[in-house]
């Protein structure tokens, strides 16, 4: 690698070397004295930077930098930038829990920080030792972010079982990757992905796909690999959970795609299948269960199971369109429940948790700004017009349709009918019932304005969707 | 068969056998001490492609290093030896699965043709640390980087969650039990102050 080279590399890294010193100078601020209240300032102000650096850096042309180990081109920067902007809400509106948590402290931010760092490396990789690498260094920042609330003992367990799970899921990914190395005799996933082009299809390809997406579908939480997400949901501290719900998932989805993008692997019926039936029912599963939690936390995570079901149709579309249907519901998806977790620990950072789906009741005799703004991000995630929530469900059905899945249309349609019902009971509680618990407390203009952001970009984007859309097309071309 | 393969499969049956007995026996000092004959069988598996860098290291860092913390955590824990009660439903179950997925591997690779792949044999002269650093240090300098931050990571979070505030973890304090009293524990609160 020559000087020149070199420097080419690390002038495109810059956001993510900015943010790698700003975790250790985090660490470092957490534990002077007089200094450690700046924690919280200093990790939203060296993310803003971070983002800015990353604006600064966009170019329109594809560049690989380190021999090909990470690559930066349109799609990445767009996702990086969603990755940023979901971070910084999500850090903004938690502070006031964690205080009341008394979780702030200078390794926490900096574990973060380093949780989503790894996620960047996962959505710029180009190389399977690196995408592995960014894959644990996410997860290992955030078993032990959620041992870190330790005055709970459903944190323990949901940080035991996340760990065991997740682990499983690495490694089956490690195991399908060293037989694509096998086949393949490279670590570029270029070259492997194209390699189906120039090669007949074998066996031992297939099982390798299977394996790694057996591992992507575990990230995913969809269906029979969804055992640990109600429990991580409700144990986990409600920020974690929010950067569990959302970050990870947009850096998989990057990594399906980096491994599905031009490859012929998905006329493959055997693999098309596994992904649809996948899809299917995890969407099944999702949406029974979620019928009978009595838990707001655990009824979210169903109702994740349920939406991962619908990003593995919106893959298995992707055989006729791009992966902008998938792209469009992954984005979705993302900032609803983003939006959902916010608010709920908006309301919880006061004195009392909000953790049973009766505690609703009544929310809008005590702030009806809260409420509406809950009843919009339920909405789009249940799939009602006038969300974006519904555009994406109507993106991914009319694909199916497109590709003559009617009767899978239907099935999907129906299940998401049922789904319905536990979205609206919350609604019937917050509008319809009275008997808020009056421990509760909803004020402070400053959140209620940053978490007004989401609902009202998921109503603007209902309305121009084409612009949204296109957008993403050209970039995942 | 040659002595090399001879070799080969008197290895490998030893790293599979010691494997099922690792998850099978119910001492854990016995299972670290089945870990290191694995470590060792499969350095002399390392060694037998002539990776001979890598066996030194598989046996220095795991056998020497991570293995002697093993017995150290067993030790300090004084973990007590049980015989697991397991159902003998999720045995047939665990065996069932297992013997599936073993038929499903077997089809899958023994009938792989592996022609395509290129095994480049080292040759003699060159020195095999000498070039798994050159590659470390040019082509694969960022995961080398990105390996050190999840060490990193791992110190933290390890030092974190031991150390930070011992106060607060769930332990109980008898003289601080017996001090509590009503008041310090009861605060009723009336309708107008909220």
């Amino acid at each position: 690698m020559t000087f020149n080279n070199a420097f080419l590399s690390l002038s495109n890294f810059i956001p993510e070397i900015f943010l790698f010193s700003m975790a250790m100078v985090v660490l470092l601020i957490g534990i002077t004295n007089p200094l450690k209240k700046y924690v919280v300032s200093l990790t939203i102000g060296s993310t803003l930077i971070a983002l800015f650096l990353c604006f600064w850096g966009y170019t329109e042309e594809t560049v690989f930098m380190f021999n090909t180990s990470l690559i930066k081109d349109n799609a990445t920067e767009f996702f990086k930038i969603l990755c940023y902007g979901i971070f910084l809400i999500q850090i903004i509106v938690s502070q006031k829990y964690l205080k009341n948590k008394n979780l702030i402290s200078g390794e926490f931010y900096s574990l973060l920080i380093f949780a989503l760092i790894g996620c960047l490396i996962i959505i710029s990789s180009n190389n399977l030792i690196v995408l592995f690498l960014g894959i644990e260094l996410s997860s290992l920042s955030l078993y032990s972010l959620i041992a870190l609330n330790r005055t709970s003992l459903i944190s323990g367990e949901a940080a035991i079982k996340y760990f065991v799970l997740s682990i499983i899921a690495s490694a089956l990914i490690l195991f399908g990757f060293s037989y694509l190395y096998g086949i393949t005799n490279s670590l570029v996933i270029n070259e492997i992905s194209t390699y189906l082009l120039s090669n007949e299809i074998s066996n031992l390809y297939l099982f390798s796909y299977i394996l790694i997406f057996i591992g992507v579908a575990f990230k995913f939480a969809v269906a029979p690999f969804h055992m640990w997400l109600p429990d991580v949901y409700e144990g986990a501290p409600l920020p974690i959970t929010n950067f569990i719900a959302s970050i990870p998932k947009i850096a998989f989805f990057v990594f399906a795609y980096r491994f599905l993008n031009d490859n012929q692997i998905l006329f493959e019926d055997n693999f098309s299948k596994f992904i649809l039936y996948l899809g299917i029912f995890s969407i099944f599963i999702g949406n029974m269960y979620a019928l009978a939690q009595k838990k707001i936390m655990r009824m979210l995570a169903y109702s994740g199971v349920a939406n991962s079901g619908f990003i593995f149709l919106a893959i298995f579309t992707s055989i006729d369109f791009n992966f902008s249907v998938a792209a469009f519901y992954v984005i979705t998806y993302t900032i609803t429940t983003v939006s959902a977790i916010s608010i709920i620990t908006f309301i919880s950072s006061n004195k009392f948790d909000l953790v049973y789906i009766k505690d609703f009741k009544g929310l809008s005799s005590k702030s009806g700004l809260v409420s509406i703004l809950f009843m919009i991000t339920l909405l789009s995630t249940a799939g009602i017009p006038l969300t974006i929530g519904f555009y994406a469900k109507y993106l991914v059905l009319d694909a199916l349709v497109n590709q003559n899945m009617i009767i899978i249309a239907v099935i999907v349609v129906l299940f998401t009918v049922i789904g319905l019902y536990y979205y609206l009971r919350v609604i019937w509680f917050m509008f319809f019932e009275t008997g808020f618990n009056s421990l509760i407390k909803v004020n402070g203009i400053y959140y209620l304005a940053v978490l007004s952001i989401i609902p009202f970009s998921i109503i603007a984007i209902f309305l121009f969707p084409e612009f949204a859309f296109n957008y993403l097309f050209s970039i995942l071309a | 068969m040659d002595i090399i393969s001879i070799l080969f499969y008197l290895v490998t049956s030893v790293v599979i056998l010691s494997s099922i007995a690792l998850i099978a026996v119910n001492n854990t000092v016995h299972a670290a001490l089945l870990l290191v004959l694995i470590f060792f069988n499969t350095a002399i598996l390392w060694l037998m492609m002539n990776a001979e860098f890598l066996a030194i290291v598989l046996v220095l860092v795991y056998v020497g290093a991570v293995l002697v913390l093993f017995l150290f955590v067993i030790m300090l824990l004084d973990i007590q030896v049980q015989k697991t009660v397991s159902k003998k439903l999720y045995l047939i179950f665990s065996v069932v699965i297992s013997i599936i997925m073993f038929a499903e591997l077997y089809m899958v690779i023994f009938y792989h043709d592996f022609e395509n792949t290129v095994v480049e044999n080292l040759s003699q002269d060159t020195s095999n640390t000498y070039e798994i650093g050159l590659l470390l240090f040019t082509e694969h300098i960022f995961s080398f980087e990105v390996t050190a931050f999840i060490l990193l990571v791992a110190i933290i979070a390890a030092i974190a969650i031991n150390m930070s505030d011992r106060e607060r973890a769930l332990r109980q304090d008898p003289a601080k039990q017996i001090l509590e009293t009503k008041k310090s524990r009861l605060k009723i609160i009336k309708d107008n102050e909220i």
